[in-house]
């Protein structure tokens, strides 16, 4: 599921700050974008600040897996409005043992992709891992108030600029173009591709064998497809060049698995890419 | 004096990059600065033909490199153009017999005494290549207007990206104004779009290229030559001087009245209807 986090009412819930002694527990929820969740992280804290002023703190990262920067970015928040120490970052242990696998298959599903010489080559953080997460411990700020419709929202990597020939990227969750991706690039992801320009070149989602990912692009004039394990049937295959032309250049597209073959439609305007949107169309 | 390299690549063979070497730099040497072009297509050296200096090479790229001679001695004199020296390519050895060290020290010490090292690159992606853009700090990347070209283009500019060269410049070389027209070749904006680059020249298609060639006198002596015509605005567009972007596909032909409105500054597309 892919979903814009246009809503303030979720802030509450993308960050969980509760007490248990003299230590402070705070949980972020999986689907935050990070942005989003190192500014209501701040909000809260230097709303809150007489109450943090000092003590330890642990940092529940749930299902996520950040870099080193990440982290970085999350420690100054913390260091720079309240007094608490952090204690350490903890993380769901399942979602390391996962990541492994994940990272491993990719490696063995792609290992035929020739190494480029200096192509740009991109091994991105993971996106969450699954839509399941449970946080738990008691929340003592937002009590009550929990809204009433809450969006699990996703996060994804961006990309910006042209993707070139030879160059092959691959993600191990969502990701995001901003450009244009050029005949001869690939574009490998776990997840969903979102390309804000022309997609000419290769683009394999669900590339974990994830049939429910979608491509989607502003145009396309893409040599292949793949979702999952499937790739377009040979008819369509064989009407590539003149269909893609005739009525989707320049047009926005949305790519997804319908009867065990990769379907490319034009992408309309209140399309939902929701993945479990239409059992139907599958 | 401190000169800079650019290199002259393009991925595939056969696009044009020595005739865009050979005519660029005898341009800029008119144009009063001091240049040195390098064949680096070792074993398949014909720059010096291009220029019809074949005949006069006694020590060659190799023999630099591997200190049979001083790099004086390597360097040819150009029989018409004031300042302009060839480094020829050997004929009998290949790509890997230099490394991109070597190359880029070369370069470093001719920097010293020239404006412009112009290096022309083989095709291909191999060690050539890289020793060739090791060696430079500015890149002029040669396409033709037809997919395969502009594929290898593409993945030559990601490859300088790559190597830190981000300010590659595109020449466009056998654009046929009469295909474009007829939407049987890409347009040129196409093409710019596709690379996402800025052009620093659009040179049409031209037959004078070849007698150029077999004359081994470079095109852009050839004053009516529009192929030679637009080597020399790129010349000088290197050479610091802003010159607006000519597209063979709008310029011919030239009557009087469109000399006037190009002075004027109208577009010849919206005077038409005037
Ligand atoms: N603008 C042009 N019009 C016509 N022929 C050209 C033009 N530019 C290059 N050529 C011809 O194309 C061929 C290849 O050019 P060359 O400069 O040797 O390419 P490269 O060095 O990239 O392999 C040569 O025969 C040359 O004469
Ligand atoms: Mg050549």
């Amino acid at each position: 599921m892919w979903v814009m986090v246009e809503s303030a009412t979720t802030d509450q819930e993308l960050v969980k700050i509760s007490g248990r002694g003299a230590l402070v527990n705070i949980s972020v929820d999986d689907g935050a974008p990070l942005n989003l969740a190192c500014k209501t992280l701040r909000d809260r804290l230097a709303r809150d600040r007489q109450l943090y002023s000092h003590g330890e703190v642990v940092v529940d990262i749930g299902k996520r897996i950040l870099s080193d920067d990440d982290q970085g970015r999350i420690r100054k928040v913390i260091e720079a409005e309240s007094g608490l120490t952090i204690k350490e970052f903890w993380c769901d242990p399942t979602v390391l043992v996962r990541e492994r696998e994940r990272i491993s298959d990719l490696m063995d599903l792609h290992s035929n992709v020739p190494e480029q010489i200096n192509g740009r080559e991109v091994m991105a953080n993971a996106g969450p891992a699954a839509a399941d997460s449970d946080i738990t411990g008691d929340d003592a700020s937002v009590a009550g108030d929990t809204p009433s419709t809450t969006r699990q929202s996703v996060s994804a990597d961006i990309v910006r600029g042209t993707c070139r020939a030879g160059e092959v990227l691959k993600f191990s969750g969502n990701v995001v173009v901003v450009g244009n991706v050029n005949p001869g690039a690939q574009i490998i992801a776990q997840g969903d591709i979102l390309v804000f320009g022309a997609l000419r070149g290769t683009a394999h989602a669900g590339a974990g064998g994830d049939s429910t990912a979608v491509i989607l692009a502003m145009s396309s004039a893409a040599p292949q497809l793949r979702i999952g394990d499937f790739l377009e049937d040979e008819d369509a295959l064989d009407r590539i060049a003149g269909r893609r032309r005739d009525d989707f250049e320049g047009k926005p597209i949305i790519a997804r698995v319908q009867n065990r073959a990769v379907r490319v439609s034009p992408y309309l305007r209140n399309h939902s890419i929701d993945h479990g949107g239409n059992p139907n169309e599958r | 004096m401190s000169g800079k390299t650019i290199v002259m690549t393009s991925g595939k063979g056969g696009v044009g990059k020595t005739t865009a070497t050979a005519n660029v730099g005898t341009a800029l040497a008119l144009r009063s600065n001091r240049v040195v072009v390098i064949d680096t297509d070792i074993g398949l050296r014909n720059l010096d033909v291009v220029m019809g200096l074949e005949n006069r090479i006694v020590y060659d790229l190799v023999d630099v490199v591997e200190e049979r001679c001083r790099i004086e001695q390597a360097l040819i004199r150009d029989k018409h153009a004031g300042e302009l020296y060839l480094v020829a390519a050997a004929q009998t050895r290949d790509k890997d017999c230099i490394t991109a060290e070597q190359l880029v020290d070369l370069c470093r010490r001719l920097e010293l005494d020239f404006d412009y090292v112009i290096v022309d690159c083989p095709a291909g992606i191999e060690q050539g290549f890289r020793n060739a853009i090791a060696a430079a700090q500015e890149a002029l990347v040669v396409t033709t207007p037809e997919v395969s070209a502009i594929r290898d283009a593409d993945r030559v500019i990601g490859l300088l990206h790559a190597s830190d060269i981000h300010t590659a410049k595109l020449i466009i070389n056998r654009i046929k104004p009469e295909m474009v027209r007829q939407g049987d070749m890409l347009d040129s904006s196409d093409v710019l779009d596709m690379l996402a680059v800025d052009a620093i020249g659009l040179v049409p298609s031209d037959d004078r290229v070849i007698t150029s060639t077999n004359n081994g006198t470079p095109v852009v002596y050839d004053t009516q030559s529009p192929s030679g015509r637009e080597f020399v605005r790129i010349a000088a567009r290197i050479d610091g001087e802003y010159l607006p972007m000519i597209d063979p596909v709008e310029e011919q032909p030239t009557s009087i009245m469109d000399k006037v409105r190009t002075l004027m500054g109208i577009n010849r597309k919206t005077s038409a209807h005037v």
